[in-house]
């Protein structure tokens, strides 16, 4: 048997040392809890032992919570609910050791982690940044299972344990043990000896949480619960728009809990935990869990090593173009401590780049998040200049200039003949074939797409765009760099749109067309937001910039005219001076950056029909399966290399809802059969466009699933 | 014969040859202006960024960054070591500060030549910078120590008792002055003494200003300053680039100069604002390496540094008369005259300062007196001297002004197909340094 824990005494004080070789993370598993269980056993029965710590073998790790693949195994929410209790029985165990325990914790605590550590007698936390405590199974769709909704707010208080469990936010050490969810928090190199004295009572807490008027106003009485529980629960509705069960339901567990013993807490925490886990809302967000590491394992890894060696990582990055998108570009670079230099000929181009980094960087000082010499820092590894000079000598340049084929090919002439060996172009083109950027190129191989989502500051996703002559080592260096600057990467084949843009231009155009026919705007964006879209598809085209969008839509339309169409009155109120919330004027009307009503005017530039019939399903289903219906042909075209970079792709880069899982796992969670005989309903009544792709009736013909080892 | 020391060239075998590759500056500009509300470290950050990006060097291949500040630093007491962590640059890099007064960043590039040969170093970024919108204001001394020893203090009673004997008088910060700590004068009452000794009068003073001023604003509107200026984004609002020297005035006149009133000296004195550098914000690098190294990485040198050399005077005499000593030793040692230099570069700190070092070389009691020579060393033509005006229209942030000067007369040998050139800059505490350039083939 593998063990997991190795047990050493010291002082009378059993050290359990927690370390999972057989995985690449410390997990809690059924077979390392069940040994848990078997070593607490003969630590108790130890009459030597005056008490445990728990440590981790993983410096970079303490406990990163339970086995989600185990959690995805149960079918039932009975049987989930039964591994659920089992987990807190062992816990409880713990607590009820007679003994002192503390938990030493160094690196990641989170989920279950964080529910053995709350078992503990005492935390003590390391104060270096790898350490992070959390409780994340909100984020996954469930709820803490293992004691977690019980002992944090009956340690920490109610309001703290909200704002833990409900965003699944990590706090560090310093920050742990000021809410008093540690006892000490120090120096990684004495955490076990002050583990230690915490064990042997010789030392005392240093816990000193210090409540607020409000909480203490508030937690203190049954009436101010009720008044936090009824504000909590509005809070809940207004930020997931109630399409999160899991968010109410550990507001139950943790007020109703609060009112009663902790066993009765548990047992509660356990059945909703267990009824969470069979939701098609967790089900999805555990599927864009898979997913998120899926797409890590790209196939050029191996090249990037073989050309750099270890010494791989980028340090400098030169960006041309100070607009927008470059200085989103050049801000998270500096932010991520790689150096950057900006390059765009207009001096109030860059005094806007620079003043919007400040605001970036001093936001963060003001949250505490930056210190002062560390904004300073930041800001000083941005350097504007005039002109691209020394460019070539960069690790890599992105330009993100105007999408203008030539432009982009004289900025890429410009800077080569002086680049050396190793140098990368990568063009943030949003729909520009990066083939023909790269035509007049020298070094087709060292051409790429870096295709970032705006704002860049917030927007997580980054399509890294594989052209048909770039290098594999380019590609690994890439990625690599969009991991640095913290992105989530998909790697998708050079084609017009790549993937996001083009399977969301063929929504959008869908939506356009409605109006078209008479259906009112406002209708069409509040029934996509009830699906789950952060905001309507024309609402969108307001915030992306109808000019942007126009140029998106025509490559679209050259590229596939028998399928795409662009609405004929798209140009006409491009056309209009209209640039959507840029010019505070678009399809809706904009007062001072607020958004107002559609703007009436509009209906007639467009010359829309009047008395449209269309069902609200059949909306809904023309613009979700139009984007479902070309993110398959995507997948057939080999655009995207498997599903999960369409899952990914969609939800991290446009929004597309969460729960839903993504376009692929909306298939999954329908059913492959379901989705064919919508599509040919939308087909007989609206034409070929809606035809479903051969692949996908063949999927509904075997009963075959796109992610066919995970839940459905 | 006052000269009690040999200036003795340390010869080397060593095959290295000192370069500079490229340099580069911020504007110049008249402090509490354009860079009021920057620090030292900001001016010499965005210098050492630009000099980096323009030099297309691989800063992997650095391997030092050194910088010359006068004025103590509020909060960056290493400002070159600062700067290479503050711009996220390689941490093999390392960096010290060091104080020469205004010969500082010719000091910085003259280690970074002497390290080079030396077989120390390989590539070596060197400047200086000064940041007058930003210096420390000091508390008297009493007030210092009441301050230190307070900190001190233990007990309430122990603190109690500092206060006992503790005047309010002593509060009153000390303005900063740019003085000599062992002559109790200011520069400008230096230079007022060796108006008056050299017989240089207020005219000539006046005119040599207004010709520094013509100089320069040629050289700007013809953008000859374009080549070494690093446009710089003043925080906090990054609004403004700076990317022009703010203090030179084309339109001034000898009229308008005459108006002034004397500054150091109210009843005889001839020195004025128009005729003195005034105070100023700046930074300024080279980026200097050995010749085969810099080859060995595809790197081109602008041009070679032949030659350096300090001199010290008794500063109770003519305290920046250094030059007048500095220039002819200098050239002596490499068997050249002033027919061989196609440039000069004196540094302007008062107009009546460079007249003075003039006349003095072209004096045989001086050079006699001064360099034991029996005939005088000779007249500087005024067509080599400071072609593109001086720090009298350019402005002077001491610590920086070194460089400046390399990269003007680097740049200044290329753009006028020159060969040989000599900058020369005077110091407080009775200094000067001399450096002998020449243009790379």
């Amino acid at each position: 048997m593998t063990t997991y824990f190795q047990i050493k005494k010291e002082n009378g004080i059993a050290i359990l040392t927690f370390l999972r070789e057989d995985k690449d993370a410390n997990t809690l598993s059924e077979a390392v809890l069940r040994q848990l269980d078997s070593t607490l056993t003969k630590v108790s029965e130890d009459s030597t032992c005056k008490g445990i710590i728990i440590v981790s073998g993983r410096p970079d790790q303490f406990i990163a919570g339970a086995d989600i693949d185990e959690i995805a195994q149960f079918t039932s929410a009975k049987a989930a609910e039964q591994g659920s209790r089992a987990m807190q029985d062992i816990f409880q165990k713990i607590s009820r050791l007679g003994k002192p325990s503390v938990a030493a914790i160094r690196g990641a605590c989170l989920g279950g982690g964080l529910e053995l550590a709350l078992a503990c007698t005492w935390r003590v936390a390391s104060n270096d940044e790898k350490t992070k405590l959390g409780l994340p199974e909100i984020q996954l769709g469930f709820i803490p299972g293992a004691g977690g909704t019980q002992r944090l707010p009956r340690l920490i208080g109610l309001a703290a344990s909200l704002d833990m469990i409900l965003t699944g936010k990590r706090v560090d050490g310093p920050k742990a043990l000021k809410m008093g969810l540690v006892d000490a928090c120090v120096p990684d190199g004495i955490l076990l000896a002050e583990a230690l004295k915490l064990a042997s009572a010789e030392r005392k807490t240093d816990s000193n949480r210090k409540k607020d008027l409000a909480s203490r106003v508030l937690e203190g009485n049954l009436i101010g619960r009720k008044v936090m529980s009824i504000k909590a629960r509005q809070e809940v509705t207004k930020k997931t728009k109630g399409f999160y069960p899991a968010s109410y339901k550990a507001l139950d567990a943790i007020f109703s809990g609060f009112e009663t013993t902790l066993e009765k807490g548990l047992a509660l925490e356990a059945k909703f935990f267990g009824e969470l886990t069979q939701t098609k809302e967790s089900k999805s967000l555990v599927h864009l869990f898979h997913s998120t590491n899926a797409v890590k394992k790209h196939p050029y890894k191996d090249a990037g090593k073989e050309r750099f060696g270890i010494e791989s990582k980028v340090t400098s990055v030169g960006v041309i173009g100070g607009g927008f998108m470059g200085g989103g570009i050049a801000t998270v670079c500096a932010d991520r401590g790689l150096r950057v230099a900006v390059s765009d000929p207009s001096k109030d181009s860059l005094a806007r780049l620079m003043n919007s980094a400040r605001s970036f960087f001093y936001k963060k000082v003001k949250r505490r998040r930056l210190k002062y010499f560390e904004a300073e820092s930041r800001l000083a590894q941005i350097s504007p200049q005039l002109s691209p000079e020394g460019f070539g000598k960069l690790d890599v340049v992105i330009e993100s200039v105007f999408e203008e084929l030539s432009l982009k090919q004289k900025i890429l002439a410009g800077i080569e003949p002086s680049s050396h060996s190793n140098w990368i172009f990568a063009s943030n083109t949003s729909a520009l074939p990066l083939a023909n950027i790269a035509a007049k190129s020298a070094h087709p191989e060292r051409v790429i797409g870096m295709h970032f989502f705006s704002p860049v500051e917030k927007m997580p996703l980054l399509e890294v765009v594989v052209a048909e002559k770039t290098a594999p080592w380019v590609v690994a260096r890439i990625v690599e760099l969009g991991q640095q600057m913290g992105k989530t990467i998909i790697v998708v084949k050079d084609s017009p749109g790549f993937y996001v843009n083009r399977a969301l231009a063929f929504y959008l155009a869908e939506a356009a067309m409605m109006v078209g026919e008479g259906v009112p705007i406002d209708q069409i964006d509040d029934l996509l937001t009830g699906f789950g879209w952060p905001v309507g598809p024309i609402t969108l085209i307001d915030e992306v910039g109808l000019d942007i969008g126009m140029h998106v839509l025509k490559t679209m339309e050259t590229a596939w005219p028998a399928r795409f169409k662009m609405p004929d009155w798209f140009k006409a109120v491009a056309d209009s001076g209209r640039l959507g919330r840029k010019n505070g004027k678009g399809f809706y009307t904009y007062d001072d950056g607020k958004r107002g009503g559609v703007d009436p005017e509009i209906y007639k530039l467009i010359g829309a029909k009047e008395g449209a019939t269309v069902s609200k399903d059949e909306m809904i289903d023309r613009c979700v399966l139009g984007y479902i219906n070309e993110s398959i042909l995507c997948l057939e075209d080999g655009v995207i290399p498997t599903p999960y970079e369409g899952d990914i792709g969609s939800v991290f880069g446009v929004g597309f809802p969460p729960f839903h899982g993504g376009p692929f796992k909306y298939v999954d969670l329908c059913g492959a059969d379901d989705v064919v005989k919508r599509m040919r309903h939308l087909e007989s009544k609206l034409g070929a466009r809606f035809a479903p792709p051969k692949s996908l009736v063949k999927l509904s013909d075997s009963g075959g699933r796109y992610f066919p080892d995970e839940a459905r | 014969m006052t000269m009690a020391h040999s200036y003795v060239r340390a010869r080397s075998a060593s095959s290295k040859k000192p370069v500079i590759v490229d340099g580069a500056r911020t504007a110049f500009v008249k402090s509490f202006s354009a860079f009021e509300e920057c620090d030292a470290l900001e001016l010499y950050s965005r210098t050492i960024a630009g000099l980096i990006q323009k030099s297309g060097v691989e800063v992997g291949e650095l391997d030092e960054i050194t910088c010359g500040v006068v004025v103590p630093q509020t909060k960056n007491g290493n400002v070159a070591r600062d700067t290479i962590i503050n711009l996220g640059l390689p941490s093999h890099i390392h960096g010290y500060t060091l104080n020469r007064a205004c010969t500082s960043s010719m000091q910085t590039i003259a280690d970074a030549a002497r390290s080079i040969i030396a077989g120390h170093s390989q590539l070596v970024l060197a400047g200086g910078v000064e940041c007058l919108s930003d210096v420390p204001i000091v508390y008297s001394k009493e007030a210092r120590r009441f301050l230190v020893k307070l900190n001190k203090a233990k007990t309430a009673a122990a603190r109690l008792m500092l206060l006992k004997d503790f005047s309010a008088s002593a509060w009153l910060p000390k303005p900063p002055s740019v003085s000599e700590p062992l002559t109790g004068l200011t520069m400008g009452e230096h230079s007022e003494i060796m108006a008056k000794k050299n017989e240089i009068t207020r005219e000539e003073q006046d005119s040599f200003a207004v010709a520094s001023h013509k100089k320069a604003f040629i050289a700007q509107e013809s953008g000859v300053f374009r080549d070494e200026i690093v446009p710089v984004w003043a925080p906090p609002s990054f609004k403004a680039c700076v990317d022009k020297d703010n203090l030179i005035r084309g339109d001034t006149t000898l009229e308008a100069l005459a108006k002034l009133r004397p500054a150091f000296d109210r009843k005889y004195g001839t020195l004025t604002a128009g005729n003195s550098s005034a105070l100023t914000d700046g930074a300024a690098a080279c980026l200097i390496a050995d010749a085969g190294f810099a080859k060995s990485i595809g790197l081109s040198p602008k041009a070679i540094i032949r030659d350096v050399l300090f001199v010290g005077v008794n500063p109770h005499d003519q305290l920046l008369i250094g030059p007048a000593l500095a220039i002819p030793l200098l050239l002596k040692r490499n068997n050249l005259t002033i027919k061989d230099i196609d440039l000069f570069e004196i540094h302007e700190a008062f107009a009546a300062q460079v007249l003075s070092c003039i006349k003095s070389m072209d004096s045989k009691a001086f050079c006699e007196s001064y360099l034991g020579d029996s005939k005088p060393f000779g007249l500087i033509p005024d067509e080599k001297l400071n072609v593109h005006g001086g720090a009298l229209a350019i402005g002077h942030p001491f610590g920086a002004t070194g460089a400046r000067l390399a990269t003007t007369l680097t740049y200044g040998l290329r753009r006028l197909d020159k060969t040989l050139g000599v900058i020369s800059i005077c110091a407080q505490g009775g200094m000067a340094g001399a450096m002998l350039i020449e243009r790379a083939k």
